[in-house]
């Protein structure tokens, strides 16, 4: 070191007293405390920030669709309602119909996983072979096998079966079974009817630890009842479609609709309307069979009564004859009376149509259907083209 | 100072209000710390002048060091080493402090010009005109060259010592001495 460096040195030293000492041991302490007061606000911050993430990724997942599904590469059908269909390994599902109130889809072979956007006023329908499952709530998978068994397994939401042995209800979690076509053909009608409940799937809770077992669950009695004010909601929809004259369709989703799910005699009027405008009379008398039974009071009654003696005239006319006959002091009175003539006539009860003839020309010597009659008490006339 | 074990050391801090004690680990040995503190304080401010150049941040530059030293007093691996490792501590926040100073000095907010308070009151005239016009120019340096320099000229270390304290080869150190004594050949004449 040189003379300047010397120099320097000595011209740069630091006369360090008790005084700055001190100052510089009070600022130490100093430091510490506002470095714990820092530590403790960071693990805070830390703490909400990763609480915060945690909140947001568990809403986020619930919401999503599984990731699993996302990020599989498979095709998948993109409805405009934001569902998707993911279709698995060989298969064939065809839309069938696919519109803002409306999605139906035919699985005819194979397995697809289904993730439904909720939207109570579409229906999301999935048919395979007679079971038709209908979406209530979000997510489900069809598999369709060779031998025509169906399995739906629910992963998230609720979902309505409609199978050749009943109607199910699948909650989120739980795995069905059903017979695709298979059934009608087994079951013949020579087991006599008994009072026990038709054969239930085969329903397992979704994690069954092996997957070999399945654990028979008989159907809880109280689930169908249960479901039925949640159809609630689909005559809303059939009765729009009702209104806008799409009988046809009105009547596919009236198929789906138990008549204990409607409500008043007049929705069980207009439901049995909608079948017979679809050109489905016989499917009508359920309704109207319900009306009769559940409202006997309502004014509708001898009209459902009616209309249902109307509807059985041709293929059962003695039936129709004794309904027809149950109807009097009412304004159908008369058409009833003649229609029961015709009735009789066509079940080849010439001698009670003949007195039944008679008493119609006496209680209305003018009636408008005195020529029906006749002809009818004399025999079946000859049907016009 | 006392044997304390140095992967164990014990820690005291006295306020100035003398009412709250913050300790760390055991007390018994609370009087090592302290003992640094005092013994090294000088040593750690005059290293702190000599790098910054500043007389108004050394007591500041000293109060990082020790409190630096009193959080990483675990890393201590030997006692007979606590004097470069100081001396390390205050390269490095000094080095911080340099840099700083640049970057403000870069956007205009660096003004200081009381180069005459840096040297020693009692100091010769013609050495406080010397020592005032070298922290002028060495205010011009990076602070690798600044360091490099001061720690080899002006504080006397050598090169090996200046290479651990800085963190880097002595093949380096020598490169950062030779470019800063460059730099300032034509305004510090030796």
């Amino acid at each position: 070191m040189n003379k300047h460096h010397k120099a320097i040195q000595d011209a740069t030293q630091v006369t360090w007293d008790q005084e700055r000492t001190q100052r510089a041991r009070d600022g130490i302490v100093l430091k510490k405390k506002k470095h714990k007061q820092k530590q403790i606000i960071a693990s805070a911050i830390s703490l909400a920030s990763l609480g915060a993430l945690l909140f947001y990724f568990g809403m986020t997942q619930t919401t999503q669709p599984s990731p699993n599904l996302a990020q599989k590469s498979v095709p998948s059908i993109q409805f405009a309602d934001g569902s998707v269909a993911f279709p698995n390994g060989p298969h064939t599902l065809i839309v069938q119909h696919s519109s803002t109130e409306r999605i139906v889809l035919d699985l005819q072979q194979g397995t697809s996983q289904f993730e439904v956007a909720p939207n109570p006023n579409r229906r999301f329908i999935v048919r395979a072979g007679n079971v038709h499952v209908t979406v209530i709530g979000t997510k489900f998978s069809v598999d369709r096998s060779p031998d025509d068994q169906v399995r739906v397994q629910v992963t998230q939401g609720r979902v309505r079966v409609d199978a050749t042995n009943g109607v199910w209800f699948l909650n989120a979690g739980e795995l069905g079974t059903f017979p695709g076509q298979a059934i009608q053909a087994k079951a013949p009608k020579e087991p006599p009817p008994t009072q026990e409940p038709p054969p239930p799937p085969n329903v397992t809770p979704r994690p069954p630890k092996p997957q070999n077992v399945v654990r028979r669950i008989q159907p809880r009695p109280e689930v169908r009842p249960k479901a039925k004010p949640k159809l609630a909601i689909t005559p809303k929809t059939w009765e729009q479609l009702a209104s806008k004259g799409n009988f046809k369709e009105a009547a596919q989703r009236l198929e789906l609709v138990s008549p204990s799910a409607l409500n008043s005699a007049n929705s069980l009027m207009r439901a049995a309307e909608v079948m017979r405008f679809a050109g489905q009379p016989r499917r009508s008398i359920k309704f109207l069979e319900s009306i009769e039974t559940r409202y006997p009071n309502d004014a509708q009654a001898p009209m459902a009564l009616f209309l249902r003696a109307r509807t059985l005239l041709t293929s059962k006319p003695c039936l129709a004859a004794q309904l027809f006959a149950k109807i009097q002091h009412t304004k159908l009175a008369e058409d009833a009376l003649a229609r029961e003539v015709e009735a009789l006539g066509r079940c080849g009860n010439l001698q009670r149509a003949n007195i039944r003839a008679q008493v119609y020309k006496t209680r209305y010597p003018h009636g408008h259907h005195r020529g029906t009659v006749e002809r009818w008490s004399k025999g079946q006339p000859q049907e016009h083209p | 100072m006392t044997s304390a074990s140095p992967k164990s050391p014990h820690l005291h801090l006295v306020s100035l209000e003398g009412d709250k004690e913050q300790t760390r680990q055991e007390p018994d040995n609370s009087e090592d710390f302290e003992a640094i503190f005092v013994r090294y304080t000088p040593y750690v401010a005059s290293i702190g002048l000599r790098l910054l150049g500043r007389p108004d941040e050394v007591d500041d530059l000293v109060q990082d060091v020790f409190f630096t030293a009193y959080r990483k007093m675990n890393t201590l691996t030997s006692q007979a080493s606590i004097k470069s490792w100081l001396a390390t501590i205050a390269v490095r926040q000094s080095w911080r402090r340099l840099r700083k100073r640049r970057l403000w000095n870069l956007i205009g907010w660096e003004n200081w010009d009381a180069y005459d308070t840096i040297p020693d009151p009692a100091a010769l005239p013609e050495v406080k005109a010397q020592v005032s016009a070298l922290f002028r120019v060495l205010d011009t340096l990076p602070p690798d060259l600044r360091i490099a320099w001061t720690l080899q000229h002006v504080q006397g270390e050598t090169q090996e010592s200046i290479a651990h304290m800085c963190g880097c080869s002595i093949r380096t150190i020598k490169r950062r001495v030779s470019k800063a004594q460059a730099l300032l050949k034509g305004v510090w004449s030796e």
